[in-house]
């Protein structure tokens, strides 16, 4: 009895595996990647409707029944169509990027997304990299280099010898914190200038006369990092020029 | 209606025209008393405040006599000048605040009749050398009242107060004074930041002698020199008037410039059992004064450089001076003078060069600011 | 307790006032006409009729000669016979009658600077007497005497014109700030015609003082760029006061008047040295209005241009609205600024970079298009008269006698008067800081109003610039903003010459010479120099209270980065 037996169940327990699996196995699959199921239209001239998966670019193939399979030139043209009409919905954008950008789980927490950095303009075609697409990638690079600079102004603010001062005197000694500098004022009339200055003017005068180094070109990237930083500590502060 | 109590003002404005009536024909004794009394009333006003020319022991007494003389009557009220934050550099280096710092010791030996003594502030040298320390003793040497000196943390921190006790002795100390108790703190501690950062001593003093890095630790008495305090205070009966002489504030101004004592509040505990209490303090090179409970708090200026105020913290009571213009060495510096009354409040003459001085009475600050305001600054401040 | 400084005081620094044109005429009027007369009746009979003397090689004619040679060596400058002087020609020995016609001439200077020695220079023309001698020696007289009246009389007929640097000036000279000029024009003392003419008229006016011979133009004359080019002024009967002239040019375009600015308007200004018992000696205002109206043409002229009679306010608005008409611009610096880059010359261009940066001079003389006056009109302490004046007694005096109640004439006189001159804005404000701060002074045509600063004492631009460099002089009362400045002797002799530039049209040649009169004195004669103090090489080098120190900036081409061009404009 157990010849037979031991074959038959384990064919049995073959199929009923093999069967599981093809039940299960997509479930857990779906389970595992959470693919979002997007409702495909009903074809209307009895063709095949392929969809895009963001869910909402689809398009017929019209001589296509369904269960037909296309050539590659067809395949190939249909491919070409979708994304001439997803780019007509998202102008300017790479589908790379949203792809990314819809799949990444920081998605939402992402700054200046592309998607927020969309053109005004919601006609008209604005296509390729416009000054306006720039990616958070981009803005991380530029932010980092701006901190650069500020800190390099920070860093000559704080030392007399990069000041090129002769008498141990630094900026921070009256301006700790940059404060007392009053950017947002300039430009304005400098009484110790007695004239109309902007603020990397009166920087020059300040090294000049307090600190006693010798004065900097108005190029000089120590004056422009100087003003940087004393820029950078009046974030938020409303301008007001002309300001005593 | 005539008021059945004339005011302080009122008062004086009286006595000079009736002293002055007789000005024209005066003998010479006659004239020195015309002008001390009229010194006296101006300082009343709080519109001029004496200085080198002025007389000042009739001016006190003219001051006195509207006040209140409850506690210490009968002791004699005395006035003692400070100068103080002279952040001096090696004379090769840097001549500008060593200029300022005898400017002010000129001011203070003109000082007629002489204070009984002076104080300093605290922040003699810039980085704490030895040169700059000596340099600093021989520029005090001339002043020609006997001197009481006060550590600050520009002193200290290079080597830990070696050179500082060499020259000056011990940093914290205690002294009578015609009835009135002094004590002068070392109040600039600061818990080790620099072991672990494995800093050099010239890196700790420059992190130190920053402003605005935040990498130094917050100022404080610490608790070895609470217990000094009370210890020191045991034996003092709570009716004695009480001056500290601290270099920061004993209070908390403004925690990223240091403008603050991390143990303020112990520190104000210990001196709360007393009626009256001043603190005289350095480091914020600015007019500064505030009143919290029992204590009146003084902000002494610097002769080298002014301090902005602080974007936060500012006490209220506070009158600020006027933006200093860059263009002037000296301007929002300057030194000054306490009179100390006979009751033992004390008010502060701000002696701001190159701009009119400003007085500030205990009055001002026991009462929360409603009488004797001092002059508010003509022009824009910070 | 006040002193008046006698002319004594000023006689080793002060350069004698020059003598009043309509006096010098007079005097030579006098004595022409009393030389005419002794000529006419005494030289005759001095030599009598039938005198003989010999040929040219007599004696006494030798002896003659001999004294001309002899005389004209005593003096350096001698005007000689023929160069064009009224010299006596006589025969007569010492102790004639003629040597007092000489010696009085002996003390008449011709011009303020040089004295002009005229000696005894005798002739040695000597001719017989004869009948046709005399004859021909009277047509001479006559002659001479006619050719004499004539001139004198046009002397005094111009001494009376002021001349035409008196005349209100054209508004379109380049540089003119129009803008500023409208605000200072007050709204109740507009300009017109007829009164600026009747304040022309006032300003020379000598019956508007105590002994009608003092006018505004004798310290503000127009020939000497409104000034009297003296350290400190003479007033009446000789008196000599403790300030300097301020010149009249472009006085309308302060925020106040006089150096320790006591008076707030022109008008006010206008009003004090005539009452000022030492300046014009009037008693009174009531008294200097009888003096004007007792003068024909003036009561008239004032009920026409003010609808009134004679009245104190109106001459002082008069006076001021002539005033106001003494502009002066248009000079290189101004052409320079609107453009034309070879209206001055490098120096003067290195000179105006050293101005704005180095040198510190632009904070307090600030220049700049709407208001180019080289003054930001507030008072500092720069240590002039610190040097005289030890402050803290004097102080203490001040504030004493100022306490008892003043009027503005009261600290007229202790200015102008009083040892108590030195403290300056200090009179007026009484405030401790003000204590010997004086008004910065505008900087234009300075070679031609010299001596400068409060007190006149120093005469030349190189002086100012002395004091300056080393950092004024200690006191402490001193502004912070004076500190040892490093400037080399080019940079001075640079400096100079920018101020050079600042010299209006009018005043081009009288500049001139001032200029290379105190660039020569400037090469050997510099008593304010102290190079060690300027260089910030005096330093402390041990216990010890006193001298100027500070830092010095490192050394800089100051035109590479040049601070001329920094900022806007």
């Amino acid at each position: 009895m157990s010849p037979k037996l031991n074959r038959n169940t384990l064919a049995a327990a073959a199929g009923i595996a093999i069967l599981g699996a093809i039940v299960i196995l997509p479930v857990a699959l779906r389970a595992q990647q959470q693919q979002p199921t997007h409702p495909v239209p009903a074809a209307k001239d009895g063709g095949t409707v392929v969809m895009l998966c963001d869910g909402k670019t689809s398009i017929e193939i019209k001589n296509l029944k369904p269960g037909q399979q296309a050539t590659e030139q067809q395949g190939r043209a249909v491919a070409n169509e979708l994304m001439a009409k997803w780019q007509q919905q998202h102008p300017g954008e790479h589908w790379e990027t949203a792809q990314a950008a819809a799949l990444s789980p920081e998605a939402n927490a992402s700054p200046t997304a592309p998607a927020k950095s969309k053109p005004a303009a919601a006609s008209g075609q604005q296509q390729g990299d416009t000054y306006a697409s720039f990616t958070s990638r981009d803005y991380k690079v530029w932010q980092t280099e701006t901190q650069k600079f500020v800190d390099e102004g920070k860093r000559v603010f704080h030392d007399s010898k990069a000041l090129g001062g002769t008498i141990g005197v630094s900026c921070d000694m009256c301006h700790p914190d940059g404060s007392n500098t009053h950017p947002e004022t300039y430009p304005k009339y400098q009484v110790q200038l007695q004239r109309v200055a902007l603020l990397r003017d009166m920087i020059d005068w300040c090294i000049e006369n307090p600190v006693k180094g010798p004065t900097l070109s108005p190029n000089d990237a120590k004056l422009r990092a100087l003003e940087a930083y004393i820029l950078a500590q009046r974030k938020g502060v409303p301008l007001d020029y002309g300001k005593h | 209606m005539a008021a059945r109590h004339k005011s302080v003002e009122t008062k004086f404005m009286e006595e000079r025209e009736e002293v002055l009536r007789g000005l024209r024909g005066l003998d010479r004794r006659s004239f020195l008393k015309v002008v001390a009394a009229t010194a006296g009333a101006v300082m009343a006003k709080g519109l001029i405040a004496p200085h080198s020319f002025q007389l000042v022991t009739i001016a006190n007494a003219a001051v006195e006599k509207g006040t209140s003389t409850n506690g210490m009557a009968g002791q004699p009220p005395f006035t003692f000048a400070y100068i103080s934050d002279t952040h001096l550099y090696e004379r090769t280096l840097n001549q500008r605040f060593i200029r300022g710092a005898l400017k002010a010791v000129e001011d203070v030996n003109a000082l007629d009749p002489q204070p009984d003594f002076v104080l300093f502030g605290g922040d003699l040298a810039q980085l704490g050398t030895a040169e700059e320390l000596e340099l600093g003793q021989q520029i005090l040497g001339e002043v020609k009242a006997p001197i009481k000196m006060m550590v600050g943390e520009h002193d200290w921190f290079l080597d830990m107060g070696d050179k500082w006790q060499e020259l000056f002795g011990p940093p914290n100390y205690s002294f009578e004074w015609k009835g009135v108790h002094v004590v002068v703190l070392m109040s600039v501690h600061e818990k080790d930041f620099w072991t672990a950062r494995k800093m050099t001593p010239q890196q700790r003093m420059g992190t130190v002698a920053g402003l605005d890095n935040g990498i130094q630790s917050r100022f404080e008495v610490g608790d070895e020199e609470r217990e000094w305090l009370k210890n020191d205070l045991a034996k003092v009966p709570t009716t004695t008037p009480i001056l500290v002489f601290s270099h920061s504030p004993l209070y908390k101004y403004y925690r990223n410039w240091n403008f603050w004592t991390d143990d303020a509040e112990q520190v104000q505990a210990i001196l709360r059992p007393y009626d009256k209490v001043t603190v005289i303090h350095g480091h914020t090179h600015q007019m500064l004064f505030n009143q919290i409970a029992n204590i009146s708090f003084y902000g002494m200026l610097s002769t080298a450089w002014p301090w902005p105020y602080a974007p936060q913290g500012l006490p209220a009571l506070t009158v600020q001076m006027n933006r200093a213009d860059p263009f002037d060495q000296f301007d929002a510096c300057g030194n000054g003078r306490m009179n100390v009354r006979a009751d033992g409040l004390v008010d502060k003459i701000y002696n701001l060069w190159d701009r009119n001085p400003v007085t500030v009475k205990a009055d001002y600050l026991r009462s929360r600011g409603k009488t004797y305001r001092p002059p508010a600054p003509q022009f824009a401040t910070y | 307790m006040a002193t008046i400084r006698g002319s004594a005081d000023n006689a080793a620094s002060a350069l004698r006032p020059k003598p009043r044109l309509k006096n010098l005429a007079r005097r030579a009027a006098v004595f022409t006409v009393g030389f005419a007369l002794h000529l006419g009746l005494f030289w005759p009979a001095r030599n009598g009729l039938g005198t003989r003397t010999d040929a040219l090689d007599s004696a006494p004619t030798r002896r003659l000669v001999a004294n001309q040679r002899r005389n004209s060596k005593r003096c350096a400058n001698t005007v000689r016979p023929g160069a064009g002087a009224l010299v006596p020609v006589t025969s007569g020995g010492r102790g004639s009658p003629h040597d007092r016609y000489r010696l009085r001439m002996n003390r008449v200077r011709f011009s303020g600077r040089r004295k002009v020695c005229v000696t005894a220079a005798r002739t040695a023309r000597h001719e017989p007497i004869t009948g046709a001698n005399m004859i021909r020696g009277r047509i001479w007289i006559g002659l001479i005497l006619i050719v004499a009246a004539t001139g004198i009389s046009a002397l005094i007929a111009s001494a009376q014109e002021p001349g035409p640097l008196a005349d209100p000036k054209s508004q379109s000279q380049v540089g003119f700030p129009a803008e500023l000029y409208s605000w200072v024009i007050p709204a109740d003392n507009p300009q017109t015609p007829a009164k600026i003419a009747l304040g022309k008229q006032l300003f020379f006016e000598d019956g508007l003082s105590g002994d009608g011979k003092v006018s505004c133009d004798q310290c503000h004359g127009p020939a000497k760029g409104f000034t009297d080019q003296l350290p400190t002024s003479m007033g009446i009967h000789g008196q000599f006061g403790q300030r300097n002239a301020p010149t009249i040019l472009n006085a309308l375009f302060s925020t106040t008047q006089f150096w320790d600015g006591r008076a707030a308007t022109l008008e006010d200004q206008a009003k004090q040295p005539i009452l000022n018992p030492i300046e014009m000696g009037v008693k009174s205002p009531q008294e200097a209005v009888a003096k004007i109206k007792a003068i024909p043409g003036y009561s008239d002229q004032f009920l026409k241009v003010f609808g009134h009679d004679v009245n104190y306010d109106d001459m002082a608005r008069a006076i001021a609205s002539y005033e106001r008409t003494q502009i002066a611009f248009d000079t290189p610096f101004d052409h320079y600024m609107a453009g034309d880059q070879s209206a001055i010359g490098d120096d003067a261009k290195r000179g105006w970079s050293i101005f704005n940066g180095k040198g510190r001079c632009m904070s307090c003389h600030g220049w700049n298009p709407t208001q180019p006056l080289f003054s930001e009109f507030k008072f500092h302490n720069i240590g002039v008269s610190a040097h005289k004046s030890d402050f803290v007694p004097l102080a203490r005096k001040a504030l004493a006698l100022l306490a008892s109640g003043s009027t503005p004439l009261d600290i007229d006189k202790l200015a102008i008067q009083t040892d108590m001159s030195g403290l300056g804005r200090f009179l007026v404000t009484k405030q401790p800081h003000d204590i010997g701060s004086f008004r910065t002074m505008g900087l234009r045509n300075l070679l031609v109003t010299q001596p400068y600063f409060h007190d006149g004492s120093q005469p030349t631009l190189w002086d100012t610039l002395d004091h300056y460099n080393k950092g004024g002089v200690q006191n402490p009362y001193l502004d912070g903003g004076i500190v040892p400045l490093g400037l080399s002797e080019s940079e001075e002799d640079d400096l100079v010459a920018f101020l050079a530039t600042l010299t209006s049209p009018e005043y081009e040649a009288m500049a001139k010479e001032e200029y290379d009169a105190q660039f020569k004195r400037s090469r050997t004669d510099r008593p304010q120099r102290d190079t060690e103090a300027a260089m910030g090489l005096k330093g402390r080098n041990g216990p010890g209270l006193g001298g100027p120190f500070g830092d010095i900036g490192p050394d800089q081409d100051q035109m590479g980065e040049n601070p001329a061009l920094l900022g806007g404009d």
